[in-house]
C-alpha cells in the first residue's frame, strides 16, 4: 500500500528522516519496498501482511508509529452539522430505507444521506494526496470516498439517491444471469453466489467490490446515499475471483475489516463533505446489523513470564501494558497480565500467543538475546549417503545432473517406456500450467529427452545427463500416489559408435550403480539382464531389462531421436528398490599373494549364443582357482563366417596358498573348452 | 666390534659396485652390475652364505650392514637408470629436437552436480553441523498435512484451488516443505531438530524469479525452553557459515504465517542489498496441539529457506529458468 508521509502527520507527530521512518516501519512488520518523492512529500510503498487489514489505511500505519515512538495518536474529527428534514420536509427514514436479505454475508449496513450538493472538483489538498498515492481525482464525492478509504481503511460507496429507484436499498443475492454494468466499464453476468446492493429495478452495486454505472454519482448529482458496510470476507473474495473484478474495496473486505469502522468512516466522510462543500446532511443513520456482530471480543490474559521465555527476552515490568495500551488494547486489570480486550480493528488477536507476538514485534524480534542450542550428534543416514554416492558416481562418469519438471508425459512412442514401469494410470493435476504438463510423471524420460533435444539442437555433439527424482505410481487399493525414487541417465551423440559401444557405456552405468550399492552380493539371486522384445518404446532389438528376485527394476535401450542424427541411449533404475537391497556392512576378505595366471580365450559361436550363455556356462564349470572372468570383445566378419561371431574373454587363475603351475591351468582350460563345445557348440580359435 | 675380514669384504663390494654403476654407459651395462652384485649368484648373496667366521652376536650386525649396502647399490642403480634408461631421455640426449611438452593434457571429461542440488547439499551439511537431521516427506500431500495441521483455516486464500496443484479434492502437490514438520511431529516426540529439503509446487507464472516447481529447505526444532533467541542464533550461525563471513548482516523482520507466531521474514544483506531468504517463527501452539504436543511444556521454532534464491545469489545466476532448461553449457559451469 502507498502511504504519504505528509498524510501520516495528520494522525501522529514525528520528526524522522525518511530512511529512519522506512526502517522503523519495516522492522515492525510493514516492509517498505520503495520510497518515491512527490513534491515536498514522500510516498512509501508498504507491504501489508494478510492478517493486518487495519494497516490498509494511513491511520492504522500511524497507530504503529505512535506506539513505536510513544507519541499519542491525534483524535479524529467526526463532527458535522445536520438537518432534521430535507427541503421537502422529509426525515431520513422517509427518504430511504434498508433491507438486508442476507445477514450471513452482510453483517452490517449503514447509510447516510446528503442533499443539495453541487458536484465539483476537490480542493487541492485532497487532489494532491490522492495523486501522491496513485489515485486519479474525479469529483469531490468520489474523491472523498477514496480519501476516507485510504485514510481509515474502510471502503465507502456513494449512490446517486435520485437514481436509486424507490429510495430502497436491498442487500440480496443476485439472480442467476442477472446483468450488472460496473463503473469501470466491465459487464458481468452474475449468479446466486454473488451479493448485490439493489434497488427496485435491479443490482446497483456488487457488494464490497464495485458500484454500478446506473446509480453512479455524476455531474448533475444533487443527493447521495453513502454506504458504509461490513461484508463477510470469503464471499467477496469468491465473487471477485470468479468475475475477475477486483478493487481497493474488495481487497480490504476480503481481509476482514473492523466492524466498528463503518460508523467512524461514514461520519468522517460527512465531516469532510460538510467542510469542503455546501450541502445538507440528514440527521441520523440508517443501519441494519446482524445480532452479535458488534459484541466485544473476549479479553485475553497474558503471562509475562511466558512472554519472556518464548521470546528469550527480559521484559521490564510495565512494558507489556505500555505496548498493548498504545496499540489500543484495554484492560480493567492493574498489571501487565490484563486480561486485555483487543480493539475491534485487531481481528488477528484472540490468544495469548497473539499478544506475545505484539510484544516481540514492537520490542524488535531482531533484538532478542543470542541463545545457543545444546550440541547434538546427527545420526548417520546410510541411505542418503548412498544416494549421494550414486550422484558422485554419475558425475565421475561424465554425466551432468539435470533437473526436470515433475509433470509430463513422454511424447508419442516413448510412452511405452513409461508404461513399461507398470505404474498404472497417470495421476493428473487439475490445473496444469502447460497443456502437456497435466500428469505426474511415471518415468524420468519425458524431461530428460526434452533436455537432450534442447542441447543437441544447440549444437552440443555429445550430451550426457542424469537425474535422481521421484516418479508417481497409481497402485490398486492405495488412494494416493506411491512415490518412487528413480535414477535415469541419457547419452546422446551426433556420431554413431560401432560395436554397441554406446549401449555398453549406458549399460555400464547401471552395472556400476549395482556394484556401488553392493546389490549383487546381498541376495540369493543376482540381478540379471535380459533382452526385451519389441514394443517397449525403444528401437526394436536394443532393449535390455534388469530384474532382481523377479522384480523388474531397470531398463536400458536406444530411443529413436533420429531426426537429431547420431544415437541416443537411455537407462533408468528404481533407485529406491536398489537402496532397499543394498547391504550395509563391508568386510575385508583375504586375497592371495601368489602369482596370477591369465588365459585369453577366443571362441567362435553361433550368433544366437549370448554372452550371458557363455558366462553362465563358465560359471557352471566351477573351474578350480578361477578368480575372475572378463569379456574382452566380440567380432563378426568374413573370417568367422556367416551367422557366427567370435567372442574373446579373459580368465584369471590364482590359488590362495601356492603358486599354480601352467600344467594344472591347462587342464582346467581344456575341461572348459570341452564343456563349451558340448553345450554351446563353441569352437576355440587358435 | 671386531674388524673381521667379512666386514671389510662388504665395504669392498660396496665400493666396487658403486664405481661400476658410475662407469656404466647404458642400461645393459647397468643390468650387468645388478646381476653381478644383487643377483641370485651375485657377490652380496655369496658373502651372506658364508658367515661361519662370525660370532652369533656379530651375525645380525653383519646382516644389517649387508642390507645397507644392498640399498645403497640399488639406489645408485635406480638413479643411474633414470639418468640413462628412459627412451625419451635418451632421445633428448641424442637429439636437439625435444618433444613438445606444452601440449595440453588429456583431461578426463567430468560431469557436474546441478547447482540447486549442490547448494541444497551444502545447506544440509551446515545444518547437520548444527545438529539437524534430515527428514523426508512425500511430494504429493493431503490437505491435512499441507494446510489444516499447519493452522491454515478452511477459508484461507492459500487453500484456493487456483493457488495449488490439486489432484483430487484432498490431494495436492505440496506447496511448502512445512508439511514434513507435521509428519515428523506426528511420528516422534520432542526433542526434535530436523531439516527437510525438497521440491514444492505452486502454479505461479514463470518469470526470472518465479517458477511453479522450486525447492525449499524447512527446519524445525521442538524442545523444552526454545525461544526466539534460539531461532535467531541458529539462522545467524547458518548464514555465517554459508557466506563464510562472521560479520554478515541478517535481520528478522516481523511478518505473518499461519503456522508460526511470532513470525518473521529472514532478510540477508548480500551483494549490496537486503534479500528475502525465507520465513521463520515460533511454532504456533495450534500446530503443536494438532499433533498432541503440549505447547505449555514444549516450544519450538521453524524456518523455511528458498534454495533457488540462495543458489542464484551464490553463483550470480540472473534467471531461475536456467535451472530447468538443463543446457549443458549452463550445467558444466558447476562441475
Amino acid at each position: 500500500m502507498k502511504v504519504s508521509v505528509d498524510w501520516l502527520r495528520d494522525h501522529v507527530d514525528f520528526d524522522l528522516k525518511i530512511e529512519e521512518l522506512s526502517h522503523l516501519l519495516t522492522m515492525c512488520g510493514l516492509n517498505c519496498e520503495g520510497i518515491e518523492e512527490h513534491g515536498d512529500d514522500h510516498v512509501l510503498e508498504l507491504e501489508v501482511t494478510s492478517n493486518r487489514p487495519d494497516h490498509l489505511g494511513h491511520r492504522g500505519v500511524a497507530r504503529e508509529l505512535s506506539c513505536l515512538l510513544k507519541v499519542p495518536l491525534k483524535p479524529l474529527n467526526l463532527d458535522f452539522e445536520t438537518v432534521e428534514a430535507n427541503t421537502s420536509g422529509l426525515a431520513l427514514d422517509e427518504i430511504a430505507s434498508i433491507v438486508v436479505d442476507d445477514e450471513e454475508r452482510c453483517g452490517r449496513y449503514t447509510a447516510r444521506v446528503a442533499e443539495g450538493l453541487k458536484i465539483s472538483e476537490s480542493p487541492d489538498w485532497i487532489r494532491r494526496r490522492l495523486e501522491a498515492i496513485g489515485l486519479r481525482p474525479i469529483n469531490l464525492v468520489v474523491d472523498l470516498t477514496n480519501y476516507v478509504l485510504m485514510d481509515l481503511g474502510q471502503p465507502l460507496h456513494a449512490f446517486d439517491l435520485d437514481r436509486l429507484e424507490g429510495g430502497e436499498v436491498i442487500v440480496r443475492r443476485a439472480q442467476r444471469m442477472e446483468n450488472f454494468s460496473a463503473i469501470d466499464g466491465s459487464e458481468h453476468e452474475l449468479d446466486s453466489e454473488d451479493l448485490v446492493i439493489a434497488d427496485q429495478s435491479g443490482a446497483a452495486a456488487l457488494a464490497g467490490i464495485m458500484g454500478g454505472t446506473r446509480t453512479e454519482v455524476h455531474e448533475g448529482t444533487q443527493r447521495i446515499l453513502l454506504e458504509s458496510a461490513w461484508f463477510e470476507p470469503v464471499p467477496v473474495r469468491s465473487s471477485s475471483r470468479r468475475l475477475i473484478l477486483a478493487s481497493d474495496s474488495s481487497y480490504r473486505f476480503e481481509r476482514r475489516l473492523d466492524v466498528e469502522a463503518c460508523e467512524t468512516a461514514s461520519r468522517r466522510f460527512m465531516h469532510l463533505l460538510a467542510k469542503e462543500s455546501e450541502c445538507s446532511i440528514l440527521s441520523g443513520c440508517l443501519e441494519v446489523v446482524r445480532d452479535g456482530l458488534l459484541d466485544q471480543a473476549e479479553p485475553i490474559a497474558i503471562r509475562p513470564q511466558r512472554a519472556s521465555s518464548l521470546l528469550g527476552d527480559v521484559i521490564p515490568e510495565g512494558e507489556i501494558s505500555s505496548i498493548l495500551s498504545a496499540l489500543g488494547f484495554t484492560t480493567e486489570g492493574d498489571d501487565d497480565s490484563g486480561p486485555w480486550t483487543p480493539p475491534t480493528w485487531r481481528v488477528d488477536c484472540s490468544r495469548e500467543a497473539d499478544l506475545i507476538e505484539e510484544i516481540g514485534r514492537i520490542r524488535g524480534l531482531d533484538q532478542m538475546d543470542d541463545r545457543r542450542m545444546e550440541v547434538r550428534a546427527v545420526p548417520e543416514n546410510a541411505r542418503s549417503d548412498k544416494t549421494e554416492r550414486v550422484h558422485e558416481y554419475l558425475v565421475g562418469a561424465s554425466y551432468h545432473e539435470a533437473m526436470t519438471i515433475s509433470f509430463g508425459v513422454a511424447e508419442g512412442d516413448f510412452q511405452a517406456i513409461e508404461n513399461w514401469w507398470n505404474l498404472g494410470e497417470h495421476w493428473v493435476v487439475r490445473n496444469p500450467i502447460r497443456a502437456n504438463e497435466g500428469s505426474l510423471r511415471k518415468s524420468l524420460i519425458p524431461g530428460l529427452l526434452t533436455s537432450v533435444r534442447g542441447n543437441r539442437t544447440h549444437g552440443v555433439d555429445e550430451v550426457r545427463l542424469f537425474e535422481v527424482a521421484n516418479v508417481f505410481h497409481r497402485r490398486d487399493g492405495v488412494d494416493r500416489p506411491v512415490e518412487k525414487n528413480h535414477v535415469a541417465w541419457v547419452l546422446s551423440r551426433a556420431q554413431e559408435e560401432k560395436n554397441l559401444q554406446s549401449y555398453r557405456e549406458v549399460r555400464g552405468v547401471a552395472d556400476g550403480i549395482l556394484d556401488l550399492l553392493r546389490v549383487a552380493e546381498s541376495g540369493p539371486l543376482t540381478p540379471s539382464w535380459s533382452p526385451v522384445g519389441d514394443g517397449a518404446g525403444f528401437v526394436p532389438g536394443t532393449t535390455a531389462a534388469l530384474s532382481f528376485s523377479g522384480e523388474q527394476i531397470g531398463l536400458v535401450g536406444r530411443v529413436d531421436l533420429d531426426d537429431l542424427g547420431g544415437e541416443t541411449w537411455y537407462g533408468e533404475l528404481d533407485l529406491g528398490y536398489l537402496l532397499d537391497q543394498s547391504i550395509e556392512d563391508v568386510r575385508f576378505s583375504e586375497f592371495s599373494r601368489y602369482p596370477v595366471i591369465t588365459r585369453d580365450l577366443n571362441f567362435v559361436v553361433s550368433d544366437e549364443v549370448l554372452w550371458r550363455d557363455l558366462s553362465s556356462e563358465i560359471d557352471a564349470a566351477s573351474l578350480e582357482h578361477l578368480e575372475s572372468r572378463r569379456f574382452i570383445d566380440m567380432y563378426r566378419g568374413k573370417q568367422v563366417g556367416q551367422g557366427r561371431k567370435s567372442m574373446t574373454f579373459s580368465l584369471t587363475f590364482r590359488a590362495a596358498d601356492r603358486t599354480l603351475t601352467h600344467e594344472e591351468i591347462d587342464q582346467s582350460v581344456e575341461r572348459l573348452v570341452g564343456r563349451l563345445g558340448e553345450k554351446l557348440q563353441a569352437e576355440l580359435r587358435s | 666390534m671386531s674388524q673381521d675380514g667379512s666386514f671389510s669384504d662388504l665395504d669392498a663390494i660396496e665400493k666396487e659396485a658403486l664405481a661400476a654403476v658410475e662407469a656404466a654407459g647404458d642400461a645393459e651395462a647397468l643390468d650387468l652390475v645388478r646381476i653381478q652384485v644383487l643377483g641370485k649368484k651375485g657377490s652380496l648373496k655369496q658373502i651372506l652364505r658364508n658367515l661361519g667366521g662370525l660370532t652369533p652376536e656379530e651375525r645380525p650386525l653383519f646382516g644389517a650392514r649387508a642390507n645397507v649396502v644392498k640399498e645403497k647399490v640399488q639406489a645408485a642403480l635406480d638413479e643411474a637408470k633414470s639418468r640413462l634408461g628412459s627412451p625419451a631421455k635418451q632421445g633428448a640426449a641424442k637429439s636437439s629436437s625435444a618433444e613438445d611438452l606444452t601440449l595440453p593434457g588429456l583431461m578426463p571429461e567430468r560431469g557436474s552436480r546441478h547447482p540447486v542440488r549442490l547448494v541444497m547439499a551444502r545447506m544440509s551439511r551446515i545444518f547437520a553441523s548444527l545438529g539437524f537431521e534430515v527428514a523426508d516427506g512425500p511430494e504429493v500431500e493431503d490437505e491435512w498435512h499441507n494446510f489444516t495441521g499447519l493452522n491454515i483455516p478452511a477459508d484461507h486464500i492459500a487453500r484456493d484451488p487456483s493457488e495449488n496443484f490439486f489432484l483430487t479434492d484432498d490431494l495436492l502437490m505440496r506447496s511448502q516443505t512445512s508439511t514434513v514438520q507435521v509428519r515428523v511431529m506426528e511420528n516422534s516426540q520432542p526433542p526434535l531438530r530436523i531439516i527437510s529439503p525438497g521440491k514444492v509446487f505452486r502454479p505461479d507464472e514463470v518469470d526470472a524469479t518465479h517458477h511453479y516447481m522450486f525447492h525449499q529447505l524447512e527446519g524445525l526444532v521442538v524442545d523444552e525452553g526454545m525461544t526466539f533467541g534460539h531461532l535467531k542464533t541458529t539462522l545467524l550461525t547458518f548464514f555465517q557459515q554459508l557466506l563464510q563471513d562472521e560479520n554478515m548482516k541478517l535481520r528478522l523482520r516481523p511478518s505473518f504465517f499461519p503456522f508460526t507466531e511470532p513470525s518473521a521474514e529472514v532478510d540477508l544483506w548480500w551483494r549490496g542489498k537486503w534479500m528475502e531468504m525465507g520465513g521463520c517463527g515460533m511454532v504456533d501452539p495450534n500446530v503443536l496441539e494438532a499433533v498432541n504436543i503440549d505447547p505449555e511444556k514444549y516450544t519450538g521454532f521453524a524456518f523455511g529457506l528458498g534454495v533457488e534464491r540462495v543458489t542464484m545469489a551464490s553463483y550470480n545466476i540472473p534467471d531461475i529458468r536456467y535451472f530447468t532448461e538443463n543446457d549443458v553449457r549452463f550445467l558444466r559451469q558447476f562441475s
